[in-house]
């Protein structure tokens, strides 16, 4: 079977990736709240199955990207592969830096605010991307792998370099949702893109998934 | 067999640590840069041995890859190490301590369960020293080694939102020296140059810690003096002018006596930005040299005073 001829998920599948997805973001919150000591709030996320040559468009129809954005970009590798991407449209607050760090983001004597804060920035999304990656795969009874994440504004040319990893004739799926630190007023989009290559093993696990229910 | 010689012959430190944080085993590249041998620590926590890792962002971290099976990174750039190890005498006038990037995993058993976690360390000792080095030439001038005038701009913006946010005094001063051309023409560029350092050592010998000299234009330089009110930052201004007046410059049997124009301006609700405080300390510096030079003006509220 080619990778061009994987048929596309059906109505049924479909239902159940939501389902899986629904169990997995409502668990990630509270978890992440009881790893970072930070209350935040997941929403149920959206899915959307696009052609690859759709994605830059649905990028620009679906998130506010700004100068003053921040990206956080982080791939993940297994049987389910592809790239988690964070993205804060007003970057972080200075009173949610502080906590999050343990250092006073007001402190004049801290050599560098902008380090401090790409730095919790980092630290933060990689453990909702953790999070949100862990849980599915906890669901899907997989293991990935991550690569160290990458920051980056929203900016165009910054910010389209993530799209270059993922062939033109290929499809994607996209797991949308919002997040928010709603103590903290700071509030951004993730999105998990997973690769053409994973559709095949993701249709065997959501069946997989649906045997354990039968 | 295989693993485990690759283990002690990677070029990056290993160690494996049990689900109560206990150090199970170590390779040898942490052995021999650690002074400590793993027969001596196994099984202890390892927030005993390297008490450094007994905080909130360790331990949150170690937390999430148990909970999520995720991996966590620990850039040097926010954490200058984990494990604390002695850098190479190359680099230890900068660093007391090898910087690392280090990455925290999950280790699992046959049946995907979470048994334990591994840390990586690498040294990056190198990289962060030529990190250092690039941001300091980026924000250094090359003749005189005071900030230049992009660092200078990256600062007064920080300085005013902060001062503003506190509302605490601040004050800037500019100051050009007077005739400068004619020291160039008269005594040549070379003078001119070591006229220009000594200068810089000059004011930095006089000034505060915390207040910031930068080198504005050719023979321009900016102070900014945080929490100061106006009466101080005249004070340090006219401390300045008569420090540079009455010192004899000298070099290569050349004597020279030059003296300095100052303006200073203040923060307050008038100047609540950073182009109207640097615009204010222009134009009282253009009022020093109209009304004689070798002299301090300020603005005040729009007024010009000398």
């Amino acid at each position: 079977m080619t990778e061009s001829s994987i048929p596309p998920f059906n109505e049924m599948e479909k239902q159940i990736l939501q389902e899986i997805m629904n169990i997995a973001f409502g668990s990630a919150s509270g978890d992440l709240e009881d790893v970072i000591d930070v209350s935040i709030v997941l929403n149920v996320p959206e899915i959307e199955m696009l052609p690859f040559n759709q994605l830059s468009q649905y990028f620009t129809e679906n998130i506010s990207l700004s100068d003053k954005s921040t990206v956080i970009e982080e791939k993940f590798w297994g049987d389910f592969s592809g790239s988690s991407i964070l993205v804060f449209p007003d970057g972080m607050n200075k009173n949610l830096i502080s906590i999050l760090s343990g250092h006073d983001a007001d402190d004049p004597d801290f050599p560098n605010l902008e380090i401090l804060e790409n730095g919790v920035l980092l630290e933060v999304g990689n453990i909702l991307i953790g999070a949100c990656i862990g849980k599915i795969t906890e669901l899907l009874k997989t293991v990935v792998t991550y690569t160290p994440p990458r920051i980056s504004t929203g900016k165009k040319e910054d910010f389209n370099h993530i799209l270059e990893d993922y062939r033109d004739d290929s499809a994607a799926i996209i797991l949308k949702t919002f997040f928010s630190f709603e103590k903290y007023n700071v509030q951004g989009n993730l999105m998990i893109i997973t690769s053409h290559q994973s559709i095949l093993w993701l249709k065997n696990a959501l069946d997989s998934f649906l045997d354990a229910y039968r | 067999m295989i693993p485990d010689q690759i283990l002690d012959m990677i070029d990056a430190g290993i160690i494996t640590l049990d689900k109560d944080l206990k150090i199970i085993d170590w390779n040898k590249w942490i052995d021999f840069r650690s002074e400590l041998k793993i027969s001596d620590v196994r099984n202890h926590f390892i927030t005993e041995i390297f008490p450094n890792l007994d905080n909130k962002w360790f331990k949150s971290n170690c937390h999430s890859v148990f909970k999520f099976g995720n991996f966590a990174f620990f850039s040097h750039k926010l954490h200058p190490y984990c494990i604390p190890l002695k850098t190479d005498g190359k680099y230890r006038d900068r660093y007391t301590r090898m910087q690392q990037d280090c990455t925290l995993g999950p280790i699992r058993n046959k049946k995907n369960e979470i048994t334990g976690l591994f840390l990586t360390v690498r040294d990056v000792t190198e990289i962060s020293h030529y990190q250092a080095e690039l941001i300091r030439l980026a924000n250094i001038d090359g003749l005189t080694e005071v900030n230049n005038r992009l660092y200078f701009e990256k600062r007064i913006s920080e300085e005013v939102s902060r001062h503003l946010r506190f509302k605490r005094p601040m004050c800037i001063v500019m100051l050009d020296i007077d005739f400068f051309k004619s020291v160039n023409d008269n005594l040549g560029h070379q003078y001119g140059d070591f006229v220009l350092k000594e200068l810089s050592r000059l004011i930095l010998g006089r000034i505060r810690e915390i207040d910031i000299l930068s080198r504005y234009g050719g023979e321009e330089f900016i102070i900014i003096l945080p929490e100061t009110d106006l009466e101080e930052g005249i004070h340090v201004a006219e401390s300045l002018r008569e420090l540079i007046e009455n010192h004899q410059f000298l070099s290569n049997g050349k004597k020279l006596t030059i003296t300095i124009s100052l303006g200073v301006s203040v923060l307050d609700e008038n100047n609540n930005n950073s182009e109207k405080i640097i615009r204010d300390a222009d134009e009282a510096l253009y009022l020093s040299k109209e009304k004689g030079r070798n002299r301090v003006s300020t603005i005040v509220s729009g007024n010009k005073k000398l």
